[in-house]
């Protein structure tokens, strides 16, 4: 059996090349940024409202704010949101706020997907943070590497490592470990790939957190687990 | 990831509504333009609302009207859900300035373009990549 692993660059990023060609020009590319992050904030303060149930009045008194305020806030026109307003609204909807300095791989990766689920967040609980299993942490980790969590195949009992590391995570978050022994160590995702034959050799993988290049293992039929 | 396709009107001439329009602009009506549309692109029908798009009446009646701000203008992009499902054509890159459009007859441009595109789709329309 062949052991070449052969490795290729995602065909799954959530930017295309025609976007990348317009972010090379500075001034396109910073207003991209900025209306951006003007959607998806007034979008997100909408959301969180309509999750919640409340009106805009309902938001406005949470707030200690007219509801022509809230209003503003979920214009995704308006100009002039503060820090201040956001606490305000964060300590409402009783979530934490994230504002930092990224790099633009990882914007355009936390920004492309805006969709109502991922706006709709839960406030705090004690039980969710004390709860967090593995599987929710490479989670995040396996979306920070631009994979899917949840590929995995299954043949005749064994589970067929395709060799994606998503699918290795896949396998952990479903709650099984067999697969392969993934772990988060000291913040880098480690996979590592148990093979059956003798022939095969273990393969340990570590990748840096945030790791903007997704790997794509295409191993030979026979990675398949052996526990 | 996004849920909605978006449509062009194209001119007895070839040329691409959106196209033509978007060459034309700043790069921060452009940027606009692009998040306003990959926002509604992933939003769920009954999200498109105001402030992101508003449902016309009178002579534009049937027509929708994306509205974004961008150098001080108020941009009105102009078009109607189809043909077909979870599609959205452009038909006419319109702006707002005071309480009309410009071109002032923007609404009746706009209704004889979504007539072309409903009984020539392939021919009056193109899909607009949401980037």
């Amino acid at each position: 059996m062949s052991s070449a692993i052969q490795y290729s660059f995602p065909t799954s990023l959530p930017w295309s090349e025609k976007l990348v060609s317009k972010l090379s020009e500075p001034t396109y590319r910073h207003a991209y940024m900025v209306h951006g992050v003007k959607n998806w904030i007034a979008r997100q303060v909408r959301t969180l409202r309509e999750q919640r149930g409340w009106s805009q009045e309902g938001l406005g008194q949470q707030t200690h704010k007219p509801q022509s305020a809230i209003s503003r806030v979920e214009d995704p026109d308006y100009g002039k949101l503060t820090l201040q307003t956001l606490f305000d609204l964060a300590r409402a909807y009783d979530l934490p706020l994230l504002v930092q300095f990224v790099e633009w791989s990882d914007w355009l990766s936390r920004m492309s997907d805006s969709s109502t689920e991922t706006l709709q967040k839960e406030g705090f609980s004690a039980e969710a943070l004390t709860d967090v299993g593995a599987g929710q942490v490479l989670g995040d980790v396996a979306r920070s590497l631009y994979i899917d969590p949840f590929e995995q195949n299954t043949i005749s009992g064994f589970t067929y490592h395709s060799a994606n590391v998503g699918g290795a995570i896949g396998f952990l978050t479903a709650g099984t470990i067999n697969t392969a022994t993934v772990g988060l160590v000291y913040g880098n995702l480690i996979a590592h790939a148990q093979p059956i034959t003798e022939d095969d050799e273990e393969q340990d993988f570590e990748f840096e957190r945030p790791f903007h290049k997704a790997f794509s293992q295409s191993l030979e039929p026979g990675w398949i687990n052996n526990d | 990831m996004g849920i909605w396709t978006f449509r062009t009107y194209v001119s007895p001439q070839g040329e691409e509504e959106v196209t033509t329009w978007y060459a034309a602009q700043t790069p921060n009506v452009q940027a606009a333009f692009d998040q306003r549309i990959r926002a509604l692109w992933q939003m769920k029908p009954q999200e498109w609302r105001e402030p992101y798009t508003k449902q016309l009446e009178g002579p534009c009646d049937g027509l929708i009207e994306i509205r974004f701000k961008a150098d001080r203008a108020q941009q009105r992009p102009l078009g109607f859900y189809g043909p077909g499902g979870m599609v959205f054509t452009i038909v006419l890159m319109a702006r707002e300035i005071g309480d009309r459009f410009e071109p002032r007859d923007a609404c009746e441009i706009a209704q004889a373009r979504k007539a072309d595109v409903l009984r020539n789709p392939v021919q009056f329309s193109h899909v607009l990549a949401v980037e």
